[in-house]
């Protein structure tokens, strides 16, 4: 085998196979990135979707449905089920300390509960910090602040329990507030705050959120069908943390309350309604009607009476506290799409036996059901997808580009071998076959696209470990920010290469140099010795 | 060992058809040392080509007289041997010398000389890394040049790598040697010295050689010279003297243009002469008994008088009074000017 040889020497005296080396380097690690980077972006949309709602939500919005403790036991019974917690979902608007208003999205949970199907716990930002993050190499973040530790100890704690001084307490998204300032390191400072005064001037207020902040939330209160307003209520909350979820679309959108406290205020805790003629009609036939109420004490608003029915007896009933959501997680890692998929029939199964447990009481379930069961993979399908579609997109795109690599390499051999058709007269000569000739230079695109492809995915790895620094940096110095979190969902570029995609880029990046390489190869293989000695 | 018949050898230059060789019978025997004496673009570079298994002659009914081409080298014939045979056949039965070196000048010394034993299916050491190495040692030891294993061809003399190329030829032990012009590009010292080093290796190695050459000293070195003219072989002598191969040589047909001539270029091949009417000369040498030895007497006298051998407007100016120093040099500087 005079192959190795050969290949070895043109490679390493030659300026054109490294340059076409380079082309296909640059192009591996173009194409790598760019992956990478979209799908890191499709993994985050994915880890998103959990990170503040689990992997099934059972969600009746607005109205809410009854019983949801004891759906959660029957739920955390089954095996695939890890743990089931109970939030209400709704909009408001949140007076902020520094006198502006902001619409948000409001839920309501039970902390310690919400934490066991979520990741309420990691996401707290306030919370005392060991190690700096990997970009503060000045540890200039708050957190690592030794005499502000017990401090964040205890807004750690009031998070997690969505309660401070012993009242009902707010977590407000990161960005919610705009009181806080994000270093190019990653973390936040909290701000000064002017709040503007009704004379037109303004005012420093010295706010830090978890210690002394407070917002007023305003939600609407809705009767028990949930199909009109029938109030507004206000309520003051002290901000008991901040949580940083890494979408920027939650981490400024989201206010996440004490589930008895937004449940008061939707008008959806435990009391006393009037009961539906169907109800009554049931409970006459059960036996268990209660006395009827004086038609005149009835506050119309909650009422399910119409006018035909306005002057018939009035039964007041129990009324169990309601959710909008229950929140489930599954056991195993369900970060996958399409692995939540049994969980999510499992949860069907056991929520239609829980409503034939309770009919006319809550929604019903099974295919026609009035209740929605989503996979966090269902709920983010439209952006899941996008994404997905952009990927192939984008690659394709670059995979055209790519093929430049492959003609490129072609141009470079074809010359190459003109240049070296005495050679190959020689090697002929010598008595080398036709497919040993091709089999040279098809080896030394094997080598090219090997060095090529090798050094460009360790390029991709370097650019994309380091990406967030590279657009930092670009930012400082030239002024550029590519990566803007307000359009591009998270607050981060994503920074990991999945393995086995670079395995596929450094063995596609391979064949092609061989593919191009392939013409060539024939041309010399056909070559006239006779000639190929002549050749001047 | 070598028996070649009917070969037949046409280029085809877009709608030209350029005939280079017109029909050659030609034997080789075992372990004889054969110089085909031929002008540029005689067809003798086309000649050891086909005999090397590098080119393929014409098919019979491609050839004037129709009759079935053959070459035959150590028992193994090559007309319609498959290309995979005619590799085999390169790299085990034969080892070319060229004029021009051919060395790969990425390559150093060893590696250009173990090269050739690297083959596929090669010589005796394709296999055999070590083997092979030893050997190519051992044969650039002989060719003196064991101080100069890790260096590039560019960085040698033109001897020098001459001398390289006769080793990587002999690494394989062929049977059989193909060197054309070996000393072609070398001057007259060097390329005696090298045709030395060519010679003794061979006679060590009892190969068959055939070279072709329009050098007098080669000649002069033959067991046999035959002459190739327009592509037939028009002459076969024996041994011969030098003065008596200077005077073959001077003998040869010189192109009338000036201009590159060889069998690679067949359309700047002269075509001034009549093929089946040989010039004075060649009359002269044809009338010698291919059986004769000649001495410098014989082939003075087989030369036409003075008056008629002076040839102008393209030929050499020789005189049978001229002694064969000036022959050689007047010959050689005229084919320096051919080339």
């Amino acid at each position: 085998m005079f192959q190795p040889l050969l290949v070895r020497r043109y490679l390493l005296s030659k300026a054109m196979p490294l340059l076409a080396a380079m082309a296909v380097l640059l192009c591996a690690a173009m194409v790598l990135v760019t992956w990478s980077v979209m799908n890191g972006f499709l993994n985050k949309l994915i880890a998103s979707g959990r990170t503040t709602t689990g992997d099934v939500t059972i969600s009746f919005p607005v109205q809410g449905f009854p019983h949801a403790d004891e759906l959660i036991k029957m739920l955390e019974k089954d095996p695939l089920v890890e743990a089931a917690a109970p939030m209400i979902e709704g909009y408001g608007l949140l007076g902020l300390p520094n006198g502006r208003t902001r619409t948000v999205f409001v839920r309501g949970v039970d902390g310690p509960q919400y934490a066991r199907v979520t990741s309420f716990s990691d996401i707290i930002w306030w919370k005392p910090l060991d190690e700096p993050m990997p970009k503060d190499s000045d540890r200039a973040d708050p957190r690592l602040k030794p005499d502000l530790q017990d401090d964040l100890r205890r807004y750690v704690a009031n998070g997690r329990t969505l309660t401070r001084d012993d009242s009902a307490a707010v977590v407000l998204g990161i960005e919610l507030s705009g009181l806080n300032d994000r270093n190019v390191a990653g973390f936040y400072h909290p701000l000064r705050a002017l709040k503007m005064l009704p004379d037109g001037t303004s005012t420093q207020i010295d706010v830090f959120m978890p210690m002394n902040g407070e917002v007023v939330l305003t939600m609407l209160r809705t009767d028990t069908k949930g199909l009109s307003a029938v109030g507004s209520v206000s309520r003051n909350f002290p901000v008991a943390n901040e949580f940083n979820s890494g979408t920027f679309e939650i981490d400024r959108n989201v206010v996440i309350a004490r589930m008895d406290a937004v449940q008061e205020m939707m008008g959806m805790s435990a009391g006393k309604r009037v009961a539906t003629p169907a109800e009554v009609e049931r409970m006459r036939k059960a036996g268990t009607l209660p006395p009827p109420e004086p038609t005149s004490a009835g506050d119309g608003g909650e009422s399910f009476a119409t006018a035909a029915t306005a002057s018939a007896p009035r039964y007041l009933i129990d009324d169990p506290a309601r959710v909008t959501h229950v929140l489930v997680r599954g056991k195993g890692d369900l970060g996958v799409l399409g692995a939540t998929t049994p969980l999510r029939e499992r949860v069907e199964e056991i929520y239609a036996e829980f409503a034939a447990k309770h009919p006319g009481v809550v929604p019903s379930g099974g295919p026609a059901g009035a209740i929605d069961i989503l996979t966090w993979e269902d709920q983010n399908r439209t952006m899941i997808q996008a994404v997905q579609k952009e990927t192939g997109l984008v690659l394709f795109l670059f995979s055209m580009i790519s093929l430049v690599a492959v003609v490129l390499v072609l141009t470079i051999f074809w010359s190459m071998i003109a240049e070296k058709t005495k050679d190959i007269g020689v090697m002929r000569a010598l008595g080398a076959s036709r497919s040993a000739v091709a089999g040279t230079w098809l080896l030394y695109g094997l080598a090219i696209g090997l060095v090529g492809s090798t050094v460009g995915v360790l390029l991709a790895y370097v650019i994309v470990w380091n990406i967030n620094a590279i657009h930092d940096w670009m930012g400082a110095t030239l002024g550029l920010k590519i990566w803007d979190p307000a359009v591009y969902y998270f607050t981060e570029i994503p920074s990991k290469v999945d393995p086995g995609k670079a395995l596929a880029v450094f063995l596609a990046f391979i064949v092609a140099c061989v593919v191009g390489a392939l013409v060539p190869a024939v041309r010399a293989a056909r070559m006239d010795p006779v000639r190929a000695l002549r050749f001047e | 060992m070598l028996r070649l018949r009917n070969i037949h050898k046409t280029y085809q230059l877009g709608r030209t058809s350029v005939p280079v060789l017109r029909g050659v019978d030609l034997d080789v025997a075992r372990g004889e040392l054969l110089v085909i004496l031929g002008s540029s673009g005689s067809g003798k570079s086309t000649l050891l080509h086909l005999m090397g298994g590098l080119d393929r002659p014409d098919k019979a009914q491609a050839s004037a007289n129709g009759l079935a081409p053959s070459i035959e080298v150590d028992g193994v014939q090559l007309v319609g041997l498959s290309q995979r045979g005619l590799d085999l056949h390169r790299s085990r039965t034969v080892g070319f010398v060229f004029q021009f070196y051919h060395l790969l000048p990425e390559l150093t010394v060893l590696e250009n000389v173990m090269l050739a034993a690297m083959v596929d299916g090669g010589g005796p050491f394709a296999g055999d890394a070590q083997g092979r190495r030893e050997r190519a040692m051992t044969l650039l030891h002989s060719v003196g040049l064991d101080h100069r294993l890790h260096h590039r061809p560019v960085e040698l003399s033109g001897g020098e790598r001459q001398r390289v190329a006769i080793a990587r030829a002999l690494i394989n032990k062929p049977p059989v040697l193909l060197a054309d012009e070996p000393t072609g590009n070398l001057d007259s010292a060097t390329g005696a010295k090298v045709l030395d080093t060519l010679l003794a290796l061979r006679r060590d190695h009892r190969q068959t050689m055939v070279i072709v050459t329009h050098d007098a000293a080669t000649a002069a070195r033959a067991d046999r010279v035959v002459r190739l003219v327009d592509g037939c072989v028009m002459g076969e002598m024996g041994e011969m003297s030098e003065v008596a191969a200077v005077r073959a040589v001077a003998a040869l047909p010189i192109p009338l243009d000036h201009d590159h001539v060889d069998a690679e270029a067949p359309a700047h091949r002269p075509m001034h002469e009549p093929m089946h009417e040989p010039t004075q000369s060649s009359h002269a040498l044809q009338a010698a008994p291919s059986d004769t030895t000649t001495d410098a007497t014989n082939a003075t006298e087989l030369l036409p008088p003075p008056a008629e051998t002076t040839r102008t407007n393209g030929t050499l100016p020789l005189s049978a009074s001229q002694g064969p120093e000036q022959i050689l040099h007047a010959v050689r500087q005229a084919l320096q000017r051919t080339d």
